[in-house]
């Protein structure tokens, strides 16, 4: 086994390491990631990226939000979050 | 004419004979003044208390490497080895060629002996030396990557990763696609609906 002939791509790096790599760069260079190839569309697109990329309290959020917030990836959730509001508290300001 | 011995008599016997033993004088019980402490350790700057444990890892390929046992457990992966018992005589590690495992020690011997003291020239040399030891090809890289994964470095699998995520950074997918040398299997189909589905990102 030369090097030569097994020499490693960066899709012969493990899941884990690839979503390390997206994690450091900003969430726009992960929809740029998604749109390289199809291993890295998937990789790009998983919930454990994007996971990381949400507010850490946003199972929080979620709950408190008026009208349910339905979301089937992560990645969608991150939209909706980013792109339109929510109405947190049935609309009362709590000081 | 033997007095009845009690326990400052021992005492005193015991500290006449004890300066021959390569006992670590800064045990309290032997009381030796800080004069004697200082010139102790000038001797013998290596005293007996820090075991300079050697361990042999075996590369892929064959080759064997002594490294001090300190340098070795940067890896969590060789550290939970030896506290298994599993570093009798050598560590094999099938995963890792001799060409990467050398500099991997390289690495972790030089931030083992980087003294951890906030000095700001050590840090800065650090940083250098971590600056110039990704100036490699690609598949070193990837390889290098590979094997603090597997080897669980973490802090060479930061470096190594947030370089190639520096590679990535700011590129257009086609820049990408050429550094790594990656082939787009998307159809133009397939591609424009990505785009599409991605849109709202770049609005």
């Amino acid at each position: 086994m030369t090097e030569s002939d097994t020499a490693p791509t960066i899709f012969d790096l493990p899941e884990g390491c690839v979503t390390d790599i997206l994690l450091i760069m900003s969430p726009r260079d992960a929809f740029i990631a998604a749109s390289i190839s199809k291993a890295l569309n998937l990789a790009a697109d998983s919930d454990a990226v994007w996971e990381r990329f949400l507010p850490p309290d946003y199972h929080e959020i979620i709950a408190r939000a008026v009208s349910p917030v339905v979301f089937y990836s992560k990645k969608q959730l991150y939209h909706r979050l980013s792109e339109s509001y929510i109405i947190l508290d049935r609309g009362y300001l709590v000081s | 004419m033997l007095k009845n011995l009690n326990s400052k008599h021992i005492q005193r016997f015991s500290y006449k004979y004890l300066p021959q033993f390569p006992i670590s004088p800064n045990s309290p019980k032997l009381g030796f003044s800080r004069s004697q402490i200082a010139n102790y350790r000038s001797n013998f700057p290596t005293t007996i208390m820090s075991s300079s444990k050697t361990i042999v890892l075996r590369s892929s390929d064959g080759e064997t490497f002594e490294v001090d046992e300190a340098v070795a457990v940067e890896s969590q992966t060789i550290k939970h080895m030896i506290e298994d018992g599993c570093a009798d005589t050598s560590i094999p590690l099938p995963n890792v060629t001799s060409k990467i495992l050398s500099k991997v020690i390289e690495y972790c011997k030089k931030h083992v002996e980087t003294p951890n003291a906030d000095e700001k020239v050590a840090e800065e040399d650090l940083k250098s030396f971590d600056a110039d030891f990704v100036k490699v090809d690609q598949s070193t890289l990837f390889d290098l990557i590979l094997a603090a994964n597997y080897l669980n470095i973490k802090s060479l699998l930061d470096l190594t990763c947030q370089t190639v995520a520096d590679m990535i950074k700011g590129k257009t997918p086609e820049e990408i696609r050429k550094t790594f040398n990656i082939k787009n299997d998307f159809t133009p189909e397939e591609e424009e609906e990505v785009r599409r589905e991605n849109a709202w990102a770049f609005e």
